[in-house]
């Protein structure tokens, strides 16, 4: 798993310096920058997940080095928390109206630092994970494929099953099934990735991986299984 | 307000306060527990460097009467200072920042500040070099 790159942008040596020992402490790699204006520079060579960005910087002020990033397509996205040393409601204003996320008054505190990054980046995985969900579900929808009524069931494991089918698919390739297997154990439509396809003398082997089962479903597959282990062997 | 006046009030509006948070060096040595690097030697060297850069410029732009500058150093080194918990002069540069916003007339008051935060400086610096030598 890569890790989770935080940019400190800040003139401030010594406020680099504790940012950086704090991003140690919560497991992530601080990545520290003391030029705003090599910001989209810094951006171009590493991943980065967080943003922390001085307010208050000579020359290019944290609110130019803000505006840039939010006109970058590419990494417009990306969450930013502005740095200040002011607290005044005109500051706030200021950042949330030009896209920051939230802000941390200086001095660093730890705690408060750790606990608003530590949010944005729980966010930003879950934002992930959903996203994940839905391009799956709606490739599976676009692609209108059920090929289990037209294919035939070769093995059934854990969490995964083998079938013969007329017809290639790209490895990767999720799609819903409406097999009567899986009428028979009233799982509904499961979704189904395709690991491997290897073409055989009469059509195409496929090897495919059950995609976001329940426990009651997995339950379900496991007994069927073992009745299928034990019907072979008797 | 007469000169003497103010500088009487000024130095009894800091006198209560700290030098530094003891709770803020803590706070400091335990990430340094937790990450294994020796923070608060690391943090109070990188402050021995800069607090000299910021007062020697600051006292320069004061005797340019370049205010503006010296209310930014006021700002960056009311960060620093916070940050290792130096809580006079945080306090001392929050209201030196503040005095040449909303009443940059008053160069004697300026002054008078300027002179109390390098004395206090000088304080704390010899402190905290106590401090370094017993935390090693």
């Amino acid at each position: 798993m890569s890790p989770i790159n935080i940019l400190v942008i800040d003139d401030n040596k010594n406020d680099l310096l504790m940012a950086k020992f704090v991003i140690m402490r919560m497991g992530y790699n601080p990545i520290l920058l003391d030029n705003p204006s090599k910001a989209i520079e810094t951006l171009q060579g590493s991943a980065v997940s967080v943003i922390v960005l001085d307010y208050d910087m000579p020359g290019m002020t944290g609110l130019d080095v803000l505006k840039k990033i939010k006109r970058n397509t590419t990494f417009a996205k990306i969450p930013i928390v502005m740095l200040t040393g002011n607290s005044s409601s005109d500051h706030v204003r200021n950042t949330v109206q030009q896209g920051a996320m939230d802000y941390i008054v200086k001095p660093i505190d730890p705690t408060i630092f750790e606990t608003k990054i530590n949010k944005i980046i729980n966010a930003g995985l879950q934002h992930k994970k959903e996203d994940w969900i839905e391009f799956e579900l709606d490739k599976a929808t676009k692609a209108e494929l059920k090929i289990f009524n037209y294919s035939r069931i070769i093995s059934i494991g854990e969490v995964s099953l083998t079938l013969a089918a007329n017809q290639d698919y790209p490895v990767g390739f999720t799609f819903f099934s409406d097999a009567q297997i899986f009428h028979d154990l009233e799982i509904k439509n499961p979704a189904l990735k395709i690991e491997a396809s290897t073409k055989t003398s009469d059509g195409y082997v496929i090897r495919c991986t059950m995609v976001g089962l329940s426990e009651v479903e997995l339950k379900k597959v496991r007994l069927y299984q073992k009745l299928l282990v034990s019907k072979k062997a008797s | 307000m007469t000169k003497k006046k103010f500088q009487s009030g000024i130095k009894l509006k800091y006198e209560h306060l700290l030098s530094f948070d003891r709770n803020k060096v803590d706070e400091l040595i335990q990430i340094g527990k937790d990450i294994n690097e020796d923070v608060l030697d690391q943090m109070l060297d990188l402050h021995f460097k800069t607090s000299i850069d910021i007062v020697t410029e600051m006292n320069a732009a004061l005797q340019n009467s370049d205010l503006p500058k010296v209310a930014e150093l006021a700002h960056k080194f009311k960060s620093n200072t916070g940050q290792l918990g130096l809580l006079k002069l945080n306090v001392m540069c929050g209201d030196l920042e503040n005095l040449i916003k909303d009443t940059p007339n008053c160069k004697d008051e300026i002054c008078e500040l300027v002179n109390l935060i390098l004395h206090e400086n000088q304080l704390t610096l010899s402190k905290l070099k106590l401090l370094q030598g017993q935390a090693a």
